[in-house]
């Protein structure tokens, strides 16, 4: 689970919910939500979906630290995304190979190619995000920031 | 004894037990025990190589050309049916990740029958450029999901094209331990032997397929064009 666990949860429209997480990179911090289906209030430390929303937040803290050419601290950052994510994100259907990016990934870090390595995880975290999104379609209304952002 | 592309009967290989050439016709070996991990399975028997129907062939060639857009990767692939007819389909699902894809079964129609799941491991130079990629173990692992019923699946990968087939022996396993237990242990293979690995990202993926195939004895082949050959999996 993530280091730092920073969760609200508001009322929506009719039925729906925002559960809403910050984390934290050093003195900087990113918000990510998800807009969850439910009747009844999602429930307070772990709500529903909330490992989606920190996964979103970490991979939004990894993008600016690749905009930054901080390659070391955003595979940091996209590894604790693909963690707080854990194991179980994509339907059966899907022939996942994020874990043979990520791998690849750790093959690039040796060869010391911080960059490629960088980019990598955060795509194999950013496709994960979407695989879980498909996989909980019928209670994940809406991710923000978009994971195309 | 290759089959005309235009035949109406194409075949997606020669009977299991023939060479290629069909002259050198043998019954599939006897089961044996297998592992105490894993299922009972058949011994080891000398390589066969088969023939792709070229419907296939174009498919994974077709997908593999889609599979580096600008630059980037994208995984691409798509299902093989047979028809009513008898006839086979290569029908193309839709690539939306460069780290995933999913099987479009819902593209088989009433009457018709999966034969095959494939799709493409592209890496851009980006992501070191890599070729060769076996499977995953995810790839492997799903097949022990009963929402994963196609009995052979395809991996192309630079030139190179990777096929895993389901044996009676790996559906009796299943059967026996559960879809949960035995996709579990399949995954838990495959990292392992990666871990313990030496060589290549490509060697140790290899390995590491090659590894999941033995304990849980799924067949497995490679090779490249419209031609596999079986891989001695204790090696």
């Amino acid at each position: 689970m993530a280091e730092v666990k920073d969760v609200t949860v508001e009322a929506r429209s009719a039925g729906t919910w925002a559960v809403r997480v910050t984390r934290q990179d050093e003195s900087r911090s990113k918000d990510a939500a998800v807009i969850v289906r439910s009747e009844r209030k999602p429930s307070l430390p772990d709500p529903v979906h909330v490992r989606l929303a920190g996964a979103r937040a970490w991979l939004a803290l990894a993008k600016d630290r690749v905009a930054e050419k901080e390659w070391g601290a955003a595979i940091e950052l996209a590894r604790k995304g693909l963690v707080e994510l854990g194991q179980e994100y994509a339907r059966p259907q899907v022939d996942d190979d994020t874990e043979l990016k990520a791998l690849a990934a750790e093959d690039q870090i040796k060869q010391g190619r911080l960059e490629n390595a960088a980019r990598m995880l955060a795509g194999a975290l950013s496709t994960r995000i979407v695989c879980y999104v498909d996989l909980h379609n019928d209670t994940v209304v809406e991710v923000s920031p978009p994971v195309q952002d | 004894m290759r089959t005309p592309p235009d035949q109406n009967l194409p075949l997606l290989r020669l009977p299991r037990w023939a060479s290629r050439s069909g002259r050198e016709s043998r019954p599939p070996a006897p089961p044996a025990s297998g592992p105490p991990s894993g299922p009972a399975g058949p011994a080891p028997t000398p390589a066969r190589t088969f023939t792709l129907a070229p419907q296939l062939k174009q498919g994974l060639q077709t997908a593999w050309g889609n599979s580096l857009p600008g630059g980037n990767a994208l995984e691409q692939g798509g299902i093989l049916v047979q028809k009513a007819d008898h006839t086979y389909e290569w029908r193309a699902g839709v690539g939306t990740s460069g780290g995933s894809f999913a099987a479009n079964y819902g593209d088989l129609k009433t009457g018709e029958t999966l034969v095959a799941t494939a799709h493409t491991h592209p890496y851009s130079a980006a992501e070191g450029g890599y070729t060769d990629v076996a499977f995953s173990g995810g790839d492997l692992a799903n097949m022990a999901l009963a929402s994963r019923p196609e009995d052979s699946k395809f991996v192309q990968s630079g030139n190179t094209v990777f096929m895993v087939e389901k044996t009676q022996a790996f559906k009796d396993y299943v059967a026996a331990k559960g879809e949960n237990v035995a996709h579990t242990a399949m995954i838990n293979t495959w990292n392992t032997t990666f871990a313990a690995a030496t060589g290549t990202f490509t060697e140790r993926v290899e390995a590491a397929a090659k590894a999941v195939c033995k304990e849980y004895h799924l067949e497995y082949y490679r090779g490249s064009g419209d031609t596999l050959t079986q891989v001695d999996v204790s090696k």
